[in-house]
């Protein structure tokens, strides 16, 4: 019946789970505050709901499809209309584009994750976001993300993908900007969407580089003309230096050939091309270096947006695009490495500065990137489905912390009515008693992030450090052009490089993670007094309206208290997930002696064409023999980080802690300001292109502007005031001016004028004619010997030479006019060995 | 058609300067007659009537052919043929539309003699006279006629030293180049024994005459004609004169006296050294002229732009517009009969929208408070924005801005350059246009986009039939020619034939 | 709106929309299924209906009809214009004869109406606004029978009589897919920016009117003119109204403005008419009548050698450049623009710019063919690097926010001229729909900030901040053309610059240098998002830091109808861009055929060498008329 009424090829379905949201999104923004809160919570979350809903049914569709023809890589497409064309390919045919939506395992499995946490995370945020005046606006905006990322994932070629990828970057822009009153939190928003912009930059220039090299922009259109992309026919291949080749000639004395490499123009396939520039681009999405910058100064935004934008959904959405096209990176081990090491220095960058933040927020913040550093080591060592799979699981545990984070703040909020303080864990603690439920979940989500065993983040961080280890891109065998050996290979030192980092990262995660939980749940609590006196000064900026708390500020206030259940039942069902997803991919454990890896086998169809390219770096048992003892490496990292954060916080209670800040202020300090990279981007990136700014704005004032028209104007506005001067009303000067006129005329007809005009005809024929005036005479030279024809000077006016090809002749005229004065002229006549263009010269 | 008697047609040729000079006589006499109240309605309505009758006359004489006519007679006095027709025509309509500014110009400033319409009359009437000269005695003569009367005129303001001033460097300078024309004429006569110009041109043509003298005689005949054209440097009388005499009679020079000096420049230098060897690009007279042509232009131009009162604007402007047209006179050497006919056209055009703006300009103003400064212009757009509408067409027909007639003045003669192969001369001519377009723009702004100063004395503009009259005509013309144009084209074509055929 | 929602609120605002809402729903369900019946597409009729009964309840029926007729004749548009169902458009095109009178209309009528204002008192102006949006309605309405018929390649309603016959000037006026969208541009945007300016204008609103009317007919004259002389009297024609426009309404230092932007115009043109000149006069020496011609597909026949073709290019491409205005020849623009009201920015934007860049498409690539070829790259790079970077970091660095929009011109239109330069079918389509795009959301952008103007009478952008508090309508409607001009995917910008882009990378034109072109303009689409939110965020973010600020009227009625026609066509063009795309592409195929193939003919060497000929006539030029084809047998 599913295909009767929706057959694989036009899967209307699809349309309804980008529909809903985006119906939302409108009636909620357009009449949302007509509408009154309930209508708004009810509209949000339907829209949300049945967007679930409809993509449950789809991917138990899909799932009966995979069962109908095992192995094929199946998927389910509904296309809406032809969106647009361009040119491109080999011979530039013309390449529709097509608004076309279609799902398969990759894209089915995101899916759900967003529909099915962003309905969690929509329960929670009634609750949270209860008291803002913009509570309409809110749901509109949340809904609008939903939309932006399904189109994202469900997208069928990169144009519509680009709509989601920018979409979701416009939601986040307005969501972390949500409250734009105070400066900051506008700012931060702006840096997101630039930061993301210049990843975009990337995206584009990957979409025409794809346009260009395979004449396709749609994943399977991608796929048949991705062969080319390894060309190392020069034409085929991308020329970094000389720009697009061609090659440096002197300009002048400008010894521009210097710049011209001796070894030939330097050139890289368009494979590498092409997968650094989307890479770019996954780079500003998912917030790897260098364009991590912006996601920590995002948790301006309400807590909800953070656990679905910056946790479960948005920031994935680069490595999804990696996974989608990992047919086309796996072309370019260069790029591959590039990814994992990207990875591997993020993971760290990232974990470092987790280790000594206060807010619980930028903690978290910190973690999701040094998290989504371990899924670009997954893409970038080949597995991806580890990759992915780490994608699905953070999704679960980060968005459950953030919201565990959110109602933490909110019940320190509601004490403590200052924004900053609420989220600083120093002053939190024993929360336990007061929130358990918070506690419990948190615990859970804790545990699986640190890796403990047997939780979802052990499977899948342990998966990628496994295959970080193992595994090795080797170039794509199905190639036949690269059997040449001319290719680039990664030297042995990464993969062992990659692992230590990555084991690194995962002790300092197990450690700054435990940290927060034991700052903020154990303990005594220590926000009794803090921050009293800020209430005064909040009541009046209350940009989101917690004005209605009115209490007497010299008594402690009301103890802290757990959350109401919209906020703790997504809590509960997170946390659960959180702790069991991992035995979805759980390889490391044998049934039957086979792995069980349901979620393997499920993506398995995607991957099968990337997979061919990897290997592992020793051949035989090594791969499978190295399976425990690298597992042992994760689990005791867990043990280890835990192990100090304990002895730390609960054993020492924090003492440790500060003397180690006191003993290395430097280092902590460092650490605190998150290595100063923001300030290292100010004086660089961002100071180059602002003076670059101000003197083009200058040199627009001044020279252009200046040089064309002020200064003609003032040319001829200054010869108009000399001339005026002459002007001068005494008659004398105008005679005298006429008479000046009078002399100079004079002065040209008396003055002999010898010239002459040269006429060929076809037959080599040159006649010279002297131009006539008045009782002129004239005298001519023919042959050039230097003694004319006549001794006198006589009326002939023309005189006709014959020359043969390549020959030529000098002809000289000597004139004299009627005061008997003299003047000659030299006519070089030169006849060329070409066919004679017959006429005047 | 039953043809003329040769009386008949000798006086049906001759008409239109017959009935010119019979109108003026009858005038004076009828002015000298007059009551003084009814005078002035009387004579410029009456000295208009016969302006346009002479011009209707030239019309009729030219559609009833000139080969059925035998005009041997006052041969080689006086040569009617299509191109003298075409003056007669021209400066006839520049007359009556001076005539008409004045019928309202000289009322309203307390200047209102019956001298002046004799003097418009009897001036007009030697620069038809030039326009059919074809005997140097004939050209002297009209121009000495067309002359004094400029010269009267101008010093028609007796109270205003101004005005006696400009007419007295206008008079001097001009006795001189006349003076220097003569002498020019006597040289040719020494060296050919003709007086009449079609027999100089034989003489010198046949190419016997070797002596120098001619040369000399050409160089003074061209500065006695570069300084009635206003040529630089030859130019220096010009704003003097045009901003000291009473507006109707500035406009009047600006384009019946100047239409007479072309006439008489593109008869003598045509005719007379029409011949290959002083039409030679090497040694004969266009590039003399062409220098001319640019120097006046540009130097017009650049003053133009610094000028403040709006009357010597306009003064040097018209010394521009003779740069334009002396391009068209070179020319002459390479694209007839284009080259002359597009002179023609221009002159015409010029003469339509030189006539409209002076005439607008006076009604910009009224008794004490004439409008001369730019200043005096602000806020015309909401006072009379009739008057404005019109000084802007006019203005922007000078500038050569489609639709106008002035546009296309431009075109056809950068046209024929361009057909000619100068196309440096082209170039320059349109660049200096640009500059034009700029002074012609400030008065544009003055009058829309500025309000007069606070307390600053308000020209108020004043009201009089005749001239709207005249602004109206002109516009008219300026329109239609600007629109329709090729008609009125080929009739310049036709008498530019005259020198060709 | 009040900062604080009790429960009680809540309820209310449950009920608020329960009763008044849902029964005029009901009422306007009604009337558009009556409607519908007579009316063949039921769907804009209900989607208007839903607008009018959707519009927030503070506006009257005087706004919400407006909205819900733009609304309903947009989608009308959208539905019958689409490219899928072309076998209707057939059978329209069928039965619609190609009036060959009916681009003079469109010309003559607000040329008319221009005239005919003249003699309307000036006493009473609300009059004169009335006939002047009459006439304006009036040409849009005529413009109908255009959309139905299917462009294809050639050239459509063709009208071709001789003017002045003697001297080869013709009046030869015809539509083809890319002069289509600007003249409906054209006709589209002279209402809004009339409507608005209404607002905004109450001084001498005769002159106003009339200059309106002028400068419409003047404009639609050279979009359709196909005989040079005629072009460029339409080209001067434009001059004058826009002249006048920015120094009577003009702001402080308009007059200084306003002469510039006319010297500069003229100074290109007059070097324009000595080309065209030269060119007719050329033709007249080899054509066998020997007589001279303007028209275009006469003088495209003329193959010339290198050292005149260049010139000629040359003067041809600056007074376009001026136009464009492209590097360095841009700093009219932005005095320009601050100095004009708004009415006139939108214009002058929205259409005149379009003048350059039509012109350099039509005539430039048309008639110098080698020369476009070999100059392109050279010329993209003055594009990429003076226009998409240097114009968008100047306006990065505007305080003056009209000069910011004025700056984003340049960049936006630093695309339109590269799509041009690499001259790729998928680069022209772009870069004409760019020309539109950049009309739209450029237009809009005036439209909204003459808004804030009218209200605070300043254009720096630190005399405001905060105002999404006050006037949050204004602050959404502000944000989405803000993205529109950014490019974000879905909106119209987005398809022009992507276009146009993948178009560069892919052209042969460019010579080597066309990748590091197309990253360049790449990168444009970063520092546009830089400019746009940076000004975007000092307007309307932050706290209120200007007492005046604090209780500013939002958006108003009059000003919302004005801007909802463009921020709907945003979506429209962003949505279904082929409907655009389908109608020009044929005419780009042409064009870019035409070059191509004289490229073609003349490589190596580039240029045709030896003395000027004649080529035979293109097929598919416009027929000639029987006039014209005697005086070529004689």
């Amino acid at each position: 019946m599913m295909d009767s009424l929706f057959p694989p090829e036009n899967f209307s379905l699809l349309a309804l789970i980008v529909a809903f949201p985006l119906l939302g999104a409108f009636v909620n923004g357009v009449w949302g505050q007509q509408l009154g809160k309930r209508a708004v919570r009810f509209m949000a979350l339907t829209a949300v709901g049945l967007s679930f809903v409809a993509s449950v049914i789809t991917f138990l569709a899909l799932a009966k499809l995979v069962e109908h023809d095992k192995g094929e890589h199946v998927k389910l497409a509904w296309t809406a209309w032809e969106w647009m064309h361009t040119t491109g390919g080999h011979g530039n045919t013309e390449i529709p584009i097509q608004l076309k939506l279609s799902v398969d395992a990759l894209s089915g499995v995101m899916m759900l994750v967003i529909t099915g946490v962003g309905f969690l995370i929509h329960l929670y945020a009634t609750s949270y976001m209860e008291d803002d005046p913009a509570f309409w606006k809110f749901f509109a905006y949340l809904n609008l993300f939903v939309f932006a990322m399904l189109v994202l994932v469900l997208a069928d070629n990169l144009p519509v993908l680009f709509i989601g990828w920018e979409g979701v970057g416009l939601c986040s822009y307005l969501l972390i900007g949500f409250w734009y009153q105070e400066l900051p939190n506008a700012a931060a928003g702006k840096k997101a969407f630039i930061a993301n912009r210049i990843g975009d930059f990337g995206l584009i220039c990957g979409m025409f580089l794809l346009v260009h090299y395979t004449g396709a922009l749609d994943w399977t259109g991608i796929a048949n003309g991705s062969g080319s992309l390894v060309s190392t026919v020069d034409l085929q291949r991308v020329h970094v230096w000389p720009i697009g080749g061609g090659e440096f000639r002197d300009i002048g004395f400008l010894p521009l050939h210097l710049l011209q490499p001796h070894a030939g123009n330097i050139t890289i396939s368009a494979a590498t091309a092409i997968a650094l520039m989307l890479f770019l681009g996954c780079t500003g999405k998912s917030a790897q270096i260098p364009l991590y910058v912006w996601l920590p100064d995002a948790m301006a935004g309400p807590t909800p947006v953070s656990a679905l934008i910056h946790a479960a959904t948005m920031v994935t959405a680069g490595v999804y695009l990696v996974c989608r096209l990992s047919f086309v990176f796996v072309l370019s081990p260069f790029t591959m490495t590039v990814i994992a090491i990207t990875g591997a220095a993020t993971a760290l960058l990232a974990a470092t500065i987790a280790l000594v933040q206060n807010d619980i927020k930028k903690v978290l913040a910190y973690s999701t990137v040094s998290q989504l550093g371990f899924m670009f080591i997954g893409v970038g060592v080949g597995a991806f489905t580890a990759g992915f799979f780490h994608v699905f699981t953070h999704a679960f545990f980060k968005a459950c912390l953030f919201l565990g984070a959110g109602s933490v703040i909110h019940a320190m909020h509601a004490r403590i009515h200052d924004g900053v303080q609420s989220q600083d864990v120093r002053n939190m603690g024993g929360l336990r008693k007061y929130m358990p439920l918070t506690y419990w979940t948190f615990f859970a989500s804790t545990l699986a992030i640190a890796g403990c065993p047997f939780t979802s983040g052990f499977f899948s961080k342990d998966e990628i450090l496994y295959r970080a280890f193992v595994d090795h891109t080797v170039n794509p065998f199905r190639i036949a052009a690269y059997s040449d050996g001319g290719h680039w290979a990664a030297p042995n030192w990464v993969a062992p490089a990659v692992f230590i980092v990555g084991l690194l990262a995962a002790v300092m995660t197990a450690f700054y993670m435990f940290r927060v939980m034991f700052l903020t749940f154990h303990g005594d609590f220590r926000g009794w007094t803090i921050g009293r006196a800020s209430m005064i000064s909040h009541s009046e900026v209350s940009g989101h309206g917690h004005g209605e708390h009115h209490e007497d500020l010299t008594k402690p206030g009301h103890a802290p208290h757990e959350s109401p259940w919209q906020m703790t039942v997504p809590l509960i069902v997170l946390g659960t997930c959180a702790i069991f997803a991992g035995f979805l991919n759980a390889p490391i454990i044998k049934i039957g002696g086979k792995p069980w890896e349901p979620m393997g086998k499920w993506l398995d169809p995607v991957f099968e064409d990337a997979v061919k390219a990897v290997g592992f770096r020793q051949p035989g048992e090594w791969a499978a023999s190295m399976e425990w003892p690298l597992a042992a490496c994760g689990i005791s990292a867990f043990v280890i980080g835990t192990g100090v954060a304990y002895w730390m916080y609960i054993a020492q209670a924090g003492r440790p802690a500060k003397s180690l800040a006191e003993a290395m202020p430097g280092l902590h300090k460092l650490l605190m300001d998150k290595w100063r990279i923001d300030e290292l981007y100010e004086v660089t990136v961002l100071a180059m292109v602002d003076a670059l700014a101000d003197t083009f704005a200058v040199f627009d004032q001044s020279v252009v502007d200046g040089l064309l028209p002020r200064l003609s104007s003032l040319i001829v506005v200054g010869l108009g005031t000399v001339l005026r001067v002459f002007q001068n009303g005494v008659v004398h000067v105008y005679a005298a001016f006429m008479v000046v006129g009078l002399a100079a005329t004079g002065w040209f007809f008396v003055a002999p004028h010898a010239d002459a005009t040269v006429t060929v005809s076809d037959n080599g024929d040159y006649v010279v004619q002297a131009s006539p005036g008045m009782g002129y005479s004239y005298q001519w030279d023919t042959n050039g010997d230097g003694t004319p024809d006549e001794k006198t000077f006589g009326n002939t006016q023309q005189v006709k030479v014959h020359l043969d090809p390549g020959k030529s002749q000098t002809v000289r005229l000597e004139v004299q006019n009627a005061f008997g004065l003299h003047g000659a002229k030299e006519i070089p006549i030169t006849r060329p060995s070409a066919p004679l263009e017959v006429g005047q010269l | 058609m039953t043809s003329l008697t040769p009386p008949m047609a000798l006086t049906f040729a001759l008409s239109p300067l017959v009935f010119l000079a019979v109108g003026a006589m009858l005038l004076m006499l009828a002015e000298a007659f007059q009551s003084k109240r009814t005078r002035n309605t009387g004579l410029a309505l009456g000295t208009t009537a016969v302006f346009l009758g002479s011009a209707a006359f030239a019309a009729s004489v030219w559609m009833y052919g000139l080969e059925g006519l035998d005009v041997s007679a006052v041969a080689p006095w006086l040569v009617i043929d299509h191109f003298s027709l075409f003056f007669d025509v021209v400066l006839c309509l520049g007359g009556a539309l001076a005539s008409l500014l004045a019928g309202g110009y000289l009322p309203e400033h307390n200047l209102d003699r019956g001298e002046f319409y004799s003097l418009l009359l009897f001036s007009t009437f030697g620069a038809m006279m030039l326009a059919a000269a074809g005997d140097t005695l004939t050209v002297f003569l009209g121009l000495e006629t067309m002359s004094i009367g400029a010269y009267a005129m101008t010093a028609f303001r007796r109270a205003s030293p101004r005005s006696s001033e400009g007419a007295l460097k206008y008079f001097l300078l001009g006795s001189f180049a006349a003076a220097i024309l003569v002498y020019g004429f006597v040289l040719l006569y020494g060296v050919t024994g003709h007086t009449d110009l079609a027999g100089i041109h034989t003489a010198l043509a046949g190419g016997a005459v070797k002596s120098p003298m001619v040369v000399v005689a050409l160089v003074l005949v061209l500065l006695g004609l570069a300084f009635k054209v206003s040529a630089v440097p030859f130019h220096m009388w010009t704003p003097d004169a045009y901003e000291g005499a009473p507006t109707p009679a500035t406009a009047y020079m600006a384009i019946a006296v100047k239409s007479g000096g072309f006439a008489m420049l593109l008869r003598v230098l045509l005719t007379v050294f029409g011949d290959a060897r002083s039409m030679s690009w090497s040694s004969g007279w266009p590039p003399v002229v062409a220098w001319l042509a640019v120097i006046t232009m540009t130097v017009a131009n650049l003053i133009a732009g610094r000028q403040e009162s709006v009357k010597r604007m306009l003064a040097y402007s018209s010394i521009a517009h003779a740069g334009y047209i002396l391009v068209g006179v070179v020319v002459t050497m390479r694209a007839q009969p284009d080259a002359t006919a597009s002179v023609l056209f221009y002159l015409l055009t010029y003469t339509v929208s030189t006539a409209g703006a002076f005439g607008s300009l006076i009604l910009c103003g009224s008794y004490g408070k004439e409008a001369v400064t730019y200043e005096d212009l602000s806020g015309i757009g909401r006072r009379n924005p009739a008057v404005a509408l019109g000084f802007s067409l006019f203005l922007l027909s000078l500038a050569g801005v489609p639709p106008t007639a002035g546009f296309f003045a431009k075109w056809f003669l950068f046209r024929s350059a361009m057909g000619g192969g100068f196309y440096a001369l082209t170039i320059i001519a349109f660049l200096n246009s640009v500059i034009g377009a700029y002074y012609y723009l400030r008065v544009l702004v003055a009058m829309y986009m500025r309000e007069p100063a606070a307390g600053a004395p308000i020209a108020m503009p004043m009201r009089s039939g005749y001239v709207a009259t005249a602004l109206v005509l002109s516009a008219i013309l300026v329109l239609a020619l600007g629109i329709l144009p090729t008609s009125t084209l080929d009739v310049a074509m036709k008498a530019a034939a005259a020198f060709t055929g | 709106m009040s900062t604080h929602t009790t429960s009680t609120r809540e309820d209310e605002g449950v009920t608020k929309f329960g009763t008044r809402e849902l029964t005029l729903l009901a009422l306007v369900a009604l009337v558009a299924v009556v409607a519908a019946r007579f009316v063949d597409a039921s769907v804009p009729v209900i989607l208007a209906a839903v607008v009018a009964a959707l519009v927030p309840r503070k506006h009257g029926w005087d706004v919400r009809l407006p909205l819900a007729v733009i609304t309903g004749l947009l989608v009308l548009f959208v539905l019958r214009a689409w490219p899928a169902s072309s076998e209707d458009i057939d059978s329209a095109a069928a039965a619609t004869t190609e009036s060959p009178k009916l681009l003079s209309w469109l010309i003559g009528l607000p040329l008319a109406g221009a005239a005919f204002v003249l003699f309307l008192p000036r006493q009473s102006p609300q009059l004169v606004r009335n006939f002047t949006m009459l006439v304006m309605f009036a040409t849009l309405a005529l413009t109908i029978p255009l959309l139905n018929v299917t462009m294809g390649r050639g050239f459509h309603f063709n009208q071709d009589i001789p003017w002045l016959a003697s001297l080869g000037i013709r009046y030869h006026v015809a539509i083809d897919g890319i002069t289509l969208w600007l003249v409906m541009l054209t006709v589209f945007l002279q209402p809004v920016a009339a409507w608005v300016s209404f607002g905004s204008i109450q001084t001498r609103v005769k002159d106003w009117c009339f200059a309106l009317l002028l400068l419409e007919g003047a404009m639609l004259g050279a979009f359709l003119s196909l005989d040079l002389f005629l072009f460029y009297v339409f080209w001067e024609l434009m001059l004058i109204p826009m002249y006048v426009m920015i120094g009577v309404w003009g702001g402080a230092n308009r007059i200084k403005s306003a002469i510039k932007f006319f010297l500069y115009t003229m100074f290109g043109s007059v070097l324009m008419l000595a080309a065209i000149l030269y060119l007719a006069y050329t033709y007249a020496r080899v054509s066998p009548t020997h007589l001279p011609s303007f028209d275009y597909f006469e003088l495209s026949r003329l193959e010339l050698p290198q050292h005149v073709q260049i010139w000629l290019f040359a003067a041809f491409a600056l007074s376009f450049f001026i136009k464009v205005p492209m590097w360095p020849v841009h700093t009219w623009l932005p005095d320009a623009h601050t100095e004009a009201p708004t009415g006139g920015s939108i214009i002058l934007a929205a259409v005149m710019l379009k003048m350059g860049t039509y012109g350099y498409l039509r005539f430039c690539m048309g008639l110098f063919p080698e020369a476009a070829g070999s100059q392109a790259a050279t010329l993209a790079g003055v594009a990429v690097l003076g226009g998409i970077v240097y114009g968008a970091l100047c306006a990065w660095k505007q305080d003056d926010v009209k000069r910011l929009i004025a700056y984003s011109s340049v960049a936006h239109l630093g695309y339109v001229m590269l799509g041009l330069f690499a001259a790729t079918p998928a680069s022209i389509e772009g870069a004409v729909l760019q020309m539109v795009n950049h009309g739209i959301s450029t237009g809009a952008l005036f439209l909204l900030f003459g808004v804030i103007y009218d209200r605070r009478h300043t254009r720096m952008a630190d005399d405001f901040g905060g105002l999404a508090k006050p006037m949050p309508v204004y602050a959404t409607l502000f944000v989405i053309a803000t993205l529109a001009s950014v490019g974000l995917p879905a909106t119209n910008g987005f398809i022009g610059e992507f276009m146009v882009i993948t178009g560069t990378f892919v052209s042969n034109h460019l010579g080597h240098v066309n990748g590091i072109q197309a990253v360049g303009a790449a990168i444009g689409v970063i520092l546009g998002a830089l400019y746009m939110l940076s000004v975007v965020q000092k307007m309307f973010f932050g706290p209120i830091t200007k007492k005046e600020n604090e209780h500013l009227e939002d958006i108003n009625g009059r000003e919302m109808v004005a801007v909802a026609p463009l921020l709907i066509m945003v979506f429209v063009i962003g949505l279904f861009p082929n409907i655009f795309l389908s109608r020009m592409k044929g005419a780009v195929a042409r064009t870019e055929e035409a070059l191509s193939s004289r490229l073609e003919v003349n490589v190596p060497p580039r240029y045709y060498e030896g003395p000027i000929r004649l080529l035979p006539r293109a097929t598919e030029s416009s027929p000639l008329p029987a006039d014209l084809d005697q005086g070529a047998s004689k």
